[in-house]
C-alpha cells in the first residue's frame, strides 16, 4: 500500500468512526424526544415557545467555570428573552443526569421551542456554536425535524431584543 | 479516592491516536514502538505516558485548562498498561511480518482511546472494575459513587 491509499483508508477509518459518534447523539436524542416536554425531566420549569440551553455542570468542573458559564451568560445576555438556561447540578441531580445519558461535564442540550432536544454538545461547546444550533432549531430545518412537536408560530428570531 | 487531572489523560489519548495513525500513515512501525514506550514508561510511573507535553508545555501556556475530579487513578494507570500490550503485541507481529495484525491492533488501541477521549468510557478501567468486583488481588479500588464503571466520574 502507498502512503496515499494508506491516508485514504485511515481517513475512511476516522470517518467512520464520526458516524458512529453521530449516530449514538442521534440516538440520544431520539431516545429523549419520544417523551412530550411535560414528562422530559429537568425541564419543569420551562416556558414552551422559547428555545432553551439544558446545561449539565458539576462545582468542581473547572472548565465549566472558566469558559462555558461565562459563554452562556454572554449568549443569556445578547439573546435576553428569547432563550433559556437551564443549569443542573449532575452531582445533585445525578439520576437526572442519567436519564439524559450525560457521559462528561459539560453537556448542554439544544431544546427546540416546543421542549424537545434537538441538539447535544458533549465537553465545552463556544458561543458561535450554540448560536448556530439555536438558529438551526429555530429556522425549522425540515430535515432536522425529526417528527418531533412544533408549536405553531414558534419560529423565532435569534436577533438580539 | 483522590485527584485525577482529566486534562492529562485527555491530552495523552489526543497524543497516542495522533502518532498511531501518523504511523499507519507512514507505514512508520517503529513509531508505534515509540508510542508503546512511552506508555510502558508513563505506566511505571503511574502516570500518562504524554503526561510531559501536558505538564510542561500545554498547561503552562493555558492552552490546555486542568480538570481536576476525584476519580481513582490505577484504573487509567491499568488501562493505559493494557494499551502497552496491545501495542507490544502489535510490535512483535510487525516483527514477525505480520504487518497486517500490527496494524489491527494498532487502530484498537486507537479506538480504544478515542472512545475514551470523545465518549469519556474508558474500556481499560472498566476491566479494572470487572476485576474489583471478581475480588482480585491487587485490583482494590470500586468506582466513584453514582458513577457507571468505565465512565468519566460527573
Amino acid at each position: 500500500m502507498d502512503i496515499f491509499t494508506r491516508l485514504a483508508l485511515a481517513l475512511a477509518l476516522i470517518a467512520f468512526g464520526m458516524r458512529v459518534y453521530w449516530m449514538w447523539n442521534r440516538w440520544q436524542l431520539w431516545r429523549l424526544s419520544r417523551g412530550r416536554v411535560a414528562m422530559l425531566p429537568g425541564l419543569e420549569t420551562l416556558r414552551v415557545g422559547v428555545p432553551a440551553i439544558l446545561y449539565f455542570t458539576t462545582p468542581d468542573c473547572v472548565p465549566c467555570r472558566t469558559t462555558q458559564r461565562p459563554t452562556l451568560e454572554r449568549l443569556k445576555a445578547e439573546l435576553a428573552d428569547n432563550l433559556q438556561v437551564v443549569e443542573i447540578d449532575a452531582t445533585v441531580r445525578p439520576n437526572l443526569a442519567d436519564q439524559w445519558g450525560v457521559l462528561s461535564i459539560p453537556t448542554t442540550f439544544i431544546i427546540d421551542p416546543s421542549g424537545q432536544p434537538r441538539r447535544v454538545n458533549h465537553g465545552v461547546t463556544n458561543a458561535a456554536k450554540l448560536k448556530q444550533q439555536l438558529e438551526e432549531i429555530s429556522g425549522g430545518n425540515p430535515k432536522e425535524e425529526g417528527g418531533s412537536r412544533q408549536e405553531e408560530g414558534s419560529n423565532l428570531s435569534l436577533r438580539p431584543s | 479516592m483522590s485527584k485525577v487531572d482529566h486534562s492529562a489523560l485527555r491530552v495523552n489519548q489526543a497524543f497516542i491516536i495522533g502518532l498511531l495513525i501518523a504511523a499507519f500513515v507512514a507505514n512508520a512501525a517503529w513509531l508505534v514502538a515509540f508510542v508503546m514506550l512511552v506508555m510502558a514508561y508513563g505506566t511505571a510511573r503511574q502516570q500518562p505516558g504524554f503526561k510531559v507535553v501536558y505538564a510542561n508545555l500545554l498547561k503552562p501556556r493555558g492552552w490546555v485548562k486542568p480538570d481536576v475530579l476525584n476519580d481513582n487513578p490505577e484504573p487509567h494507570v491499568f488501562a493505559q498498561g493494557f494499551g502497552v500490550v496491545v501495542l507490544l503485541g502489535a510490535a512483535l507481529a510487525f516483527f514477525a511480518g505480520f504487518s497486517a495484525v500490527g496494524w489491527g491492533l494498532a487502530w484498537l488501541v486507537i479506538a480504544l482511546a478515542a472512545l475514551n477521549l470523545f465518549v469519556g468510557f474508558c474500556a481499560g478501567c472498566a476491566v479494572y472494575y470487572w476485576l474489583n468486583r471478581l475480588r482480585l488481588p491487587g485490583f482494590s479500588k470500586a468506582p466513584p459513587a453514582g458513577t457507571f464503571p468505565g465512565m468519566r466520574p460527573k
